[in-house]
């Protein structure tokens, strides 16, 4: 199975990195997995909304081709503007997390499942960044 | 400004707080319970999990990434990849994360003192040429992905880390991005009540 960073790292099938990622197969079922479930569930937060943040995180991150991959699906709303700030925060200045930023999440009217679906979206494309970083420097090495 | 280094870094178990509503147990579904069982074996004890099984095919899958990256056989020793997610939780400013692992850390490899000198005075504390190697590389691809390079990849191999390995110590640190956003940005470490003051 290949999952979307085979896609945008260009790992080809039977390369060496190919057989690097082999090794734990795990990895690439629970990455599409992922995928699936944070961008395709229902959700309080609309597609269109997952996939601007998403973008929006890959650009923190100088990850153009898994921000252009988000772009194609984004769209504005009248939220987005305080869902990105807390993006930033997340992905920048982690360590400045407040109970009042998160209140402030309920006020704009997001579930506690909301938040949770915000949070794990950030957390999880700050995951993948870090993997396209590395399938670059071991592809070098 | 207030940060969640602010807690300190104390080398002992915490607890976590959640600042969002969590599941209440008595009204989960059955696959609720059922991602609760596959995510950790106390998992419905712990208020972090209790609030993340709130999407729970989404915590389903992060579960399945975490524990094939951390605890999967083979490759990198389970030790250096708890020694990569300490640095990072660290470095982020996440008590909780970095407590758990550097506890784990100890009870695989032994070398308290090294721990403890991570957890008081941070990455930079002196270490011997593997695990310092391990460190810096982690400390970048944590920070900044793009900041690590081929002379941090280098100094691994001479440390005899081979690709796969290297591989492994990185899919620690980018699960650690996860893993400190998340335990940093809906709750916060606590001291148990039990514990000496």
């Amino acid at each position: 199975m290949r999952d979307l960073l085979d896609e945008l790292a260009g790992i080809q099938p039977g390369s060496r990195l190919d057989g690097l990622r082999a090794l734990r197969p795990d990895v690439r079922a629970a990455v599409a997995g992922s995928e699936a479930a944070i961008f395709e569930g229902e959700s309080g937060l609309s597609a269109a909304e997952r996939h601007a943040i998403a973008q929006a995180v890959a650009e923190w991150n100088n990850e153009p081709a898994l921000a252009a991959h988000h772009a194609a699906r984004a769209a504005a709303s009248p939220r987005l503007p305080a869902l990105l700030a807390h993006a930033e925060m997340l992905t920048k200045r982690p360590d400045r997390a407040t109970p009042a930023a998160v209140q402030a999440l309920a006020e704009a009217g997001l579930a506690p499942r909301d938040v949770v679906m915000l949070s794990q979206l950030v957390a999880h494309m700050n995951f993948m960044a870090r993997m396209l970083a590395t399938f670059r420097l071991l592809e070098r090495a | 400004m207030p940060s969640t280094h602010d807690f300190g870094f104390p080398m002992q178990s915490l607890d976590w707080a959640s600042w969002v509503p969590v599941l209440d147990l008595a009204k989960a579904t059955p696959d609720e319970i059922k991602v609760l069982e596959e995510s950790h074996p106390k998992a419905k004890e712990n208020p972090y999990y209790l609030l993340l099984v709130q999407e729970a095919e989404v915590l389903r899958q992060r579960s399945k990434l975490f524990n094939t990256i951390m605890y999967g056989p083979r490759g990198a020793s389970r030790a250096e990849r708890e020694l990569a997610a300490t640095a990072e939780s660290r470095l982020n400013g996440c008590p909780y994360c970095a407590s758990v692992h550097a506890l784990r850390y100890v009870q695989m490899k032994g070398d308290p003192a090294l721990m403890a000198r991570l957890m008081e005075d941070g990455v930079d504390t002196p270490m011997e040429a593997r695990p310092r190697a391990i460190v810096d590389f982690a400390v970048k691809l944590a920070a900044t992905p793009s900041a690590a390079t081929d002379a941090d990849v280098a100094r691994l191999r001479e440390q005899g880390l081979e690709d796969a390995q290297i591989l492994d110590i990185a899919m620690s640190v980018a699960m650690f991005a996860n893993a400190n956003r998340l335990m940093q940005t809906l709750g916060e470490a606590v001291m148990p009540k039990d514990a000496a003051p």
